[in-house]
């Protein structure tokens, strides 16, 4: 369950503070999909940051019961002078699994991202692709009960997306996801309820569809 | 899988250890050699410029062994208050777990600094006692741990200082390298001892604590090493001064250390 208690966020800018969310208490409604839609620069990103603990309101609280992920997406998370390996190592060490247990999930992300020999090159080679498999695969060798993805499911191979729509999916009846995407089918197929992000306000529609119709008005607008 | 706090940060803190190890160790071959490699380069610069200039010791201490056990701990502390002070920038794609903390990739570099310190004076020891035939012995065991634990304490506050105001202030990071570090190389009693300065200079230099842990670890390695008006206590002072000011730092701004 997350529960937002009068949020504010806002980035400092030369012309006054840009607010990504103003005052904002809601709950999120729990066992359900949740898609996040807005327009660039609303802060759809930043919303998940904040729902991942990496970034922190400027007033008022989050609660959050419940494990969930990181931000998974394109940008950050890894170290690009390490390898896929050293990488997914340091994740799963700072989760505080023991030697065996990272060994056993290195074991399970090489096979998951099938990046072969390239799971033993720096990152920094990688394509996007190869760094979204990394990234995805990862975060599917834990358990959690909220995924965070950032536009993620949209890189990759046609096949390497049908693969990790499946493991969500297995995934998804214990676990839930929130969902940044711009692409409307995706999220429409994908999740139950939808959250229109606008000018600092957070609008919660109970139907995926009517947020994006809500979002599709504000385009046309 | 609720874990206490400290468990967290002890996962983090050894995980991020392993990482800088790859990252600083990994790259060359022989890359532990470089490590010991640095401090030798400046041992050996220096002796030869004092040997041509027909110095062979410092109140009665080899020149080798003088440069040695002044450098060591003093480029410990240059290179550990460095490290520190680009220890977010250089880990910011790991921010992205919100289990580390910008204060758990400082701690890992000053254990791995602290390492490398330990192992490169040993080594160097070794072979100047072993290969080159000094009298290596430690006059005062007790007191040069002393020292070097206000050291230490002290790096961790310059250190933990750095990090906070080098990330919010770029600034900083360019010019605390060029305006202290550097000059400090010259006045901090690895180069000559504070007893070749005139004696009426002796309280400009002595607001440096850095010249009176490198005095000290001299008076506390070799017996009858003249010093001037050198205080531990000073430097425990100041090692817990800036201790404070770190973490009162750290403790104010972390936050806007991460977000963006």
């Amino acid at each position: 369950m997350i529960r937002m208690e009068n949020v504010t966020k806002f980035y400092a800018s030369p012309k006054g503070r840009k607010y990504v969310l103003r005052d904002v208490s809601l709950e999120f409604p729990s066992m359900c999909n949740i898609g996040i839609l807005g327009r660039n620069g609303m802060g759809k990103s930043t919303l998940l940051r904040l729902l991942g603990g990496i970034d922190y309101p400027n007033r008022g609280h989050i609660h959050i019961d419940g494990s969930i992920s990181w931000p998974m997406g394109l940008q950050g998370g890894v170290q690009g002078s390490l390898s896929g390996r050293d990488n997914a190592r340091f994740v799963c060490r700072i989760f505080g699994d023991n030697e065996q247990e990272v060994e056993r999930k290195i074991d399970f992300i090489l096979e998951f991202s099938e990046l072969g020999d390239y799971f033993d090159m720096p990152v920094k080679t990688y394509s996007n692709g190869m760094r979204a498999r990394l990234s995805f695969a990862t975060s599917m060798a834990f358990d959690f009960d909220i995924y965070l993805m950032d536009e993620i499911t949209a890189v990759g191979d046609q096949r390497f997306k049908e693969k990790s729509r499946a493991a969500l999916q297995e995934k998804k009846d214990k676990a839930k996801i929130i969902k940044v995407s711009h692409n409307m089918q995706e999220l429409i197929r994908d999740c139950d309820v939808g959250i229109y992000l606008e000018d600092g306000n957070m609008h919660i529609f109970d139907d995926i569809e009517a947020a994006v119709a809500a979002y599709r008005k504000g385009q046309a607008a | 899988m609720a874990r206490s706090p400290f468990e967290i940060q002890k996962a983090v803190v050894f995980a991020l250890f392993v990482r800088e190890l790859k990252t600083r160790f990994g790259k060359y071959r022989m890359g532990y050699v470089w490590a010991l490699l640095e401090p030798m380069a400046h041992v050996i610069v220096l002796a030869l410029i004092w040997s041509a200039m027909g110095r062979t010791e410092f109140s009665g201490i080899p020149l080798a062994l003088f440069l040695a056990t002044g450098i060591v701990p003093y480029l410990f502390f240059q290179k550990t208050a460095t490290q520190c002070m680009n220890a977010i920038e250089s880990n910011r794609g790991l921010f992205n777990y919100r289990q580390v903390r910008p204060v758990d990739p400082v701690l890992a570099r000053i254990i791995l600094e602290s390492i490398v310190y330990f192992a490169s004076y040993l080594v160097l020891l070794f072979i100047a006692g072993w290969f080159l035939g000094y009298d290596v012995r430690i006059h005062d065991l007790l007191g040069l741990i002393m020292i070097n634990a206000l050291l230490f304490l002290l790096t961790f506050g310059i250190g933990l200082t750095l990090s906070v105001y080098g990330t919010l202030y770029p600034e900083v990071m360019k010019l605390v390298p060029m305006l202290v570090f550097r000059p400090m190389y010259f006045i901090s009693g690895i180069l000559f001892p504070l007893s070749v300065v005139p004696t009426e200079y002796h309280h400009w230099l002595l607001w440096n604590p850095l010249l009176h842990v490198v005095e000290l670890n001299h008076v506390y390695y070799f017996r009858g090493f003249e010093t001037g008006n050198v205080s531990l206590l000073f430097v425990a002072l100041f090692a817990l001064g800036s201790a404070t000011f770190g973490l009162l730092s750290y403790r104010g701004n972390w936050v806007r250390m991460v977000s963006t």
